[in-house]
């Protein structure tokens, strides 16, 4: 939802923290879904993310809506070898809606964190040092499918990462996922702008909460108008925040 | 009771009460009662500690507005509670876990009792087939439910293909979508737990006295009279042990609901109470709304156990 409403132009949260799930770029998000689904396979609701890969790599679905590097390695893992490959599995650019300038993408995150109170935290910061050296990390990036893009851009540029097999097979996807970071268009979920890391701390709890995945099954399952979704969604967001005290009154 | 004591020993026991020297006074003991406290006392404690204190400590937390992690927290008396009367999500998921509830220990009670009826007969293989049906109570939660999604899987599931094979249908149907995924959790959960009212009620079914069914037949009873006047009130004593127990397992139910609803966006339709407490606490961070959401699901239980009670134990003279 981050990268769509990105994608109309709109946010989820101003300044105050209040939600702007009201918004008319909002409710053009919630039309939008409303059209996709028309296009969606009957009891697609049942399925989770490894399921809608699944129906795109055992060839019963021809597109699927949202996917990330890391399908790569389900597709390379499941489906015949001839078929993993980005010529079988290609990627589209992202929608851009009617009130957008341009596509907002969601990246798969690598966090490491060092905890302040933690013993030994010089020789964490020295192991991730060591970690992220080209030829350890290439290790890593090579073993690791779901991994696909390193987020070190001496090792996305070295001619080592470039010749590993799986990136030649997956060339298509690399470029298009470098092409929207070159462009500053990949932002983690739920972030809209970078500021949003820092200022809106409760993203995560927004995203654990299933609010906004509740707005848009209920204008996609229960037929609902987006308004009226959009409205529910705007209330029990305002109460969390509340209760949590990121917004006031 | 007498005992029988050799001389020899008679009258070792007199020369060591006479060794005794008076001392005035007898010598401390405690009394019998604090003997036995002191013996339960640690059983008490670890009672006290493991069982009485989180409880209260989760009633004493449900009156706070409390980050499940961090730990400010600030005192709100009912709020919580006003907000849960308030909240349509939190009635949705009462609706939702009471019928999960009801049908599964409805559907688990007439198919245990039908089990154990056919297993209590005799027929070759019966004991083998009496092992086959505690099985899927044996079996992890979490297999159970991989195994059982596979199965009800719309495009790849075992069960759709074999439907459709048979021309029952021509469209494979949706097991995980909006419209059966509900059906879908209760069919799985009586196959996962009938095994328990099973094993009780084929317990008792064998210690039935074989006298009262020859008596029914001499009075010319069927088959089925013999059921509803002779089995049936035997089984009354065990049938309400079960449905008490079950009732409470399958309101507070979560590994399953849980396991089910792991993606899709179906998740919403067999969000029963226990998984919105869940959520409230662990994806909200809102331990004293969750909190106050187990205390109403503890008093609802304990409501409904004292009425099950009242109700039955006068009715049946239990």
């Amino acid at each position: 939802m981050g990268e769509l409403i990105k994608s109309n132009g709109g946010a989820l949260f101003d300044k105050s923290n209040k939600p702007l799930f009201t918004d008319q770029k909002m409710i053009e998000v919630l039309e939008f879904w409303r059209e996709l689904v028309k296009y969606a396979p009957p009891g697609w609701e049942g399925d989770g993310y490894l399921q809608t890969f699944q129906n795109l790599y055992g060839q019963k679905a021809a597109m699927m809506f949202q996917g990330y590097g890391r399908g790569a390695g389900l597709i390379e893992k499941f489906a015949p070898k001839e078929m993993a490959n980005d010529k079988t599995f290609d990627v589209w650019s992202k929608p851009v809606g009617p009130s957008g300038k341009e596509p907002g993408v969601q990246v798969d995150e690598e966090p490491w964190m060092l905890f302040k109170d933690a013993k030994h935290q010089k020789e964490a910061i020295e192991f991730l040092k060591f970690f992220y050296q080209d030829d350890n990390y290439l290790e890593y990036v090579s073993t690791v499918p779901i991994h696909l893009f390193p987020i070190t851009k001496s090792l996305r540029a070295s001619p080592k990462y470039q010749n590993l097999e799986m990136i030649q097979r997956w060339k298509g996807w690399i470029e298009v996922q470098q092409g929207y970071l070159d462009k500053d268009q990949g932002k983690p979920t739920l972030v809209v702008d970078w500021s949003d890391m820092t200022e809106k701390p409760y993203l995560l709890e927004v995203l654990g909460s299933g609010i906004v995945r509740d707005m848009v099954m209920d204008v996609v399952l229960e037929k609902w108008e987006p308004k009226r979704a959009a409205e529910k969604a705007q209330r029990r967001l305002e109460d969390l925040l509340r209760s949590k005290g990121y917004l006031k009154g | 009771m007498s005992r029988c004591v050799s001389p020899a020993h008679r009258e070792r026991r007199a020369r060591s009460e006479r060794a005794v020297p008076s001392m005035g006074s007898e010598p401390f003991r405690l009394p019998e009662a604090a003997v036995g406290f002191l013996l339960i006392l640690p059983a008490i404690l670890l009672l006290l500690s493991l069982t009485l204190y989180p409880v209260l400590y989760g009633v004493w937390i449900s009156f706070f507005n409390k980050h499940s992690f961090f730990p400010q927290q600030t005192f709100i008396w009912l709020d919580n509670y006003i907000f849960l009367l308030r909240d349509p999500e939190f009635w949705a998921s009462v609706w939702r876990g009471t019928v999960y509830a009801l049908s599964t220990i409805m559907l688990q009670i007439v198919l245990g009792v039908g089990a154990a009826l056919l297993l209590n007969e005799l027929f070759p293989g019966r004991n083998i087939l009496r092992g086959i049906v505690i099985f899927p109570y044996v079996v992890p939660t979490v297999v159970a439910v991989i195994v059982w999604k596979w199965l009800l899987n719309s495009r790849f599931g075992l069960i759709n293909y074999l439907i459709e094979k048979a021309g029952l249908v021509d469209q494979p149907i949706s097991f995980m979508g909006k419209d059966w995924i509900m059906v879908s959790l209760i069919i799985v959960s009586v196959w996962q737990f009938f095994p328990f009212v099973v094993i009780g009620v084929l317990a008792r079914l064998q210690t039935i006295p074989e006298e009262l069914y020859d008596a029914a037949k001499v009075d010319g009873g069927n088959a089925w009279q013999r059921f509803v006047y002779v089995t049936l009130p035997q089984l009354k004593s065990v049938l309400f042990v079960i449905v008490l127990l079950r009732s409470i397992w399958m309101f507070t139910k979560f590994d399953t609901p849980w396991l089910m609803i792991q993606g899709g966006g179906a998740e919403t339709y067999i969000r029963t109470l226990p998984i919105y407490t869940y959520m409230r606490t662990f994806a909200y961070y809102e331990a004293g709304l969750g909190s106050a959401m187990a205390v109403v699901m503890f008093l609802a239980l304990a409501g409904a156990a004292v009425l099950y009670f009242r109700i039955w134990r006068r009715e049946e003279n239990l």
